[in-house]
């Protein structure tokens, strides 16, 4: 009975903490949501593997520097995220902390690392796996953290704590097999959406208010070319779009990219 | 006075008027290579003139020139543990000697010539040279007791200068004395320090918004008549250019001791010996070590031939736009040669061939190349997937009796080095 009390009265001190400093700031949320689609017919690139045959050979391979659904034409693994202000600390909405420390997981499955595009934090640990049954390296060049390259045995893991920021998505490569790859973004904060396979992206629970966000495609880099928003024609220079987030959801909606605009051409 | 006297006063006459004005200082090379990726990445076209020369300037303050080098002052690094100037003045310069006799540019005499005075691995000789010279300004080293990542200790940039690298075109220098070899190995750090000092500039000059505010500039000129706001703005840019230089630096300093600690090597009887060399030889065929997957099945290093090391790879990528390639070619990138990973049959080791430069390979990897470092297995977790300090010495058993074993016959190799043992 005595701990009940004590329980209930912290509960009760801890409400009137949290409760009191969230008034008090009034901090709201909203989601960004974007749809990428290319408009012109794509191809994936067949890869066949030149080591390993025997049990990369069994997997279908394809390059995934441009992924698009035949269905939907919805582009995969484009990747919004907020630009972060040197010195300026962007407000995390409290969902978020769940996830802080968590392991993410980059994996050697079938001859291809999954997730191909992946973001995690400074808080997160990065774990590279290898499910398969062969030895796969993993190879990444940072700005700002120390590089790595290790070799990852069959069924093992490796874990890499990543401390500092990259303001970049960065490569991650097996010198082995050199079809296989990734690219990691390394942030402080938790704001970067990855597109599905639909196209569809959305980032969730950002602070309200005017933020820029780098809008990024492994086979382009910043996407800086000419691209559609709604239809309407529209230029993010050096792939920086400026989006006021308003409480609840801001759909940007269908941004139909061009093959100039991913370098198909 | 007689007229061959009159010629060699002439002669001297004009040796002096040569030295005094005929040939120009000596002058670093611009990192256009980087500045053409760098600009890439930030999605514009190129950077302007106007950043390019800013980078100059600023490197010149604080750098110094190839004749005149300075040891950049900045507050949050401790540079005097690395560098010392006398020393690098001993280094710098053109090949001569000071008024005590003591010499000067030795840098100069010794290295530029392949390794080009920038330290860009850009000399003359170069483009002759397979492998080609090292360039400093990555900041990357391979051979080394550290990890991937760190900086080489001071006594394995050293050993590098005294031993030479085996294999390649790089001679030892233990002529010189050790006050030299020391002038050298710091002047090696300072060129690193620099072009990754300027890499970073570069970087910084990129990342700059042009679109909204096209004169921005990494630190601003202020006038006399400045406000005081200006020239607060002013040393708030310098302070952040001071910052990225102190990043680079303390990556120096921290390093100094930061050697893998290697188990000693176990004794072994000529019969253990035979048999840890039978477990190397599984280990290298294995999936955890997985050697053979690039030092190919015979260990001829003949397993992996398409991919490129670092100084390449980071312009070219893959290497299959053949557009690419030329764009940096024509910036100055030496025409690209693909990375062969060790023949093993050969008995050379470019990293030194005692068992403890083998062991660090394994263990390490090799910084700027494919070669992975191992994945170790943890203690106490017995079904954890990696290799064990005694796993990697059988492999270094292993690789040594390989110039030995012959490739038709490989079964009676270990019989072979056993007896060899005996006699």
């Amino acid at each position: 009975m005595y701990h009940r009390l004590t329980l209930i009265g912290c509960a009760a001190v801890a409400a009137l903490v949290f409760g009191g400093a969230a008034s008090a700031m009034a901090q709201q949320w909203g989601d960004l949501e974007m749809d990428f689609v290319l408009g012109d017919a794509f191809k994936a690139e067949k890869i066949v593997p030149d080591k390993d045959v025997a049990f990369c050979g069994k997997h279908p391979l394809f390059r995934e520097n441009v992924v698009v659904d035949p269905a939907t034409k919805g582009v995969k693994n484009v990747a919004v995220y907020l630009l972060a202000t040197p010195g300026k600390k962007v407000a995390v909405h409290p969902d978020y902390e769940k996830t802080a420390k968590d392991e993410v997981l980059l994996d050697n499955k079938d001859c291809r690392y999954e997730p191909h595009v992946l973001a995690l934090r400074t808080s997160n640990t990065l774990v590279l796996g290898n499910s398969d049954p062969i030895g796969h390296n993993m190879k990444a060049e940072f700005f700002n953290n120390p590089p790595f390259n290790d070799l990852i045995p069959a069924g093992g893991k490796v874990k890499k704590t990543l401390k500092a920021a990259e303001s970049a998505f960065v490569p991650v490569q097996c010198s082995i097999h050199g079809w296989m790859g990734s690219y990691v973004l390394i942030k402080d904060d938790p704001y970067v959406g990855i597109s599905d396979e639909k196209g569809h992206l959305v980032i969730k629970n950002l602070p309200v208010g005017e933020h820029t966000f780098i809008v990024w495609q492994e086979n382009t880099g910043y996407i800086s070319k000419p691209v559609k928003v709604n239809g309407k024609a529209t230029t993010w220079a050096r792939g920086r779009m400026k989006v006021t987030i308003k409480p609840g959801a801001n759909k940007i909606g269908k941004v139909e990219l061009t093959p100039e605009a991913l370098k198909l051409k | 006075m007689n007229r061959s006297l009159l010629i060699l006063l002439a002669a001297t006459a004009g040796g002096v008027a040569l030295a005094g004005c005929g040939s120009p200082a000596a002058e670093y090379r611009r990192y256009e290579t980087f500045a053409h990726k760098a600009a890439q990445d930030a999605g514009i076209e190129k950077l302007k003139a106007s950043q390019l020369s800013e980078v100059d300037d600023l490197l010149a303050a604080f750098y110094g020139t190839p004749d005149e080098p300075a040891i950049p002052a900045v507050e949050d690094a401790d540079i005097a543990s690395v560098l010392s100037l006398p020393l690098l003045q001993m280094a710098a310069g053109p090949v001569g000697s000071d008024e005590q006799g003591r010499p000067r540019g030795l840098y100069r005499e010794h290295c530029a010539h392949c390794h080009g005075i920038t330290g860009d691995g850009n000399g003359p000789t170069a483009a002759f040279l397979n492998p080609y010279p090292r360039d400093y300004r990555p900041g990357k080293f391979k051979f080394k007791s550290t990890p991937v990542g760190g900086k080489p200790t001071h006594a394995d940039l050293k050993k590098v200068l005294l031993e030479g690298v085996a294999g390649t075109a790089m001679p030892s220098f233990k002529l010189l004395t050790d006050i030299e070899v020391e002038a050298l190995t710091q002047y090696v750090i300072y060129l690193s320090l620099r072009g990754e000092t300027e890499r970073e500039l570069i970087r910084m000059q990129a990342e700059l918004d042009l679109d909204s505010e096209p004169n921005a500039r990494l630190v601003n000129i202020v006038t006399e008549n400045a406000t005081d706001e200006e020239r607060q703005l002013q040393q708030e840019q310098m302070a952040a250019v001071k910052e990225k230089i102190a990043t680079v630096v303390n990556k120096w300093t921290g390093a100094m001791d930061a050697s893998v600690e290697i188990p000693p090597r176990p004794e072994m009887t000529p019969e253990e010996l035979v048999e840890s060399r039978k477990l190397g030889r599984t280990l290298f065929y294995g999936s955890i070590a997985n050697c053979v997957k690039c030092h190919g099945d015979s260990a001829l290093g003949d397993g992996q031939l398409t991919d490129y090391d670092d100084w390449t790879k980071e312009f070219i990528g893959e290497g299959k736009d053949p557009e690419v390639v030329a764009q940096y070619v024509a910036l100055g990138l030496p025409e690209p040669r693909n990375i062969r990973p060790r023949n093993l049959r050969m008995g050379i080791y470019r990293g030194g061939m005692r068992p403890i430069d083998i062991y660090w390979r394994i263990r390490n990897g090799i910084e700027g190349t494919p070669m992975p470092a191992a994945t170790m297995k943890p203690d106490g977790d017995p079904n954890a997937k990696g290799l064990t300090p005694d796993d990697i010495w059988h492999i270094v058993n292993y690789i040594e009796s390989l110039p030995y074993e012959s490739i038709s016959n490989p079964n009676d190799a270990a019989e072979r080095a056993l007896e060899r043992m005996r006699m």
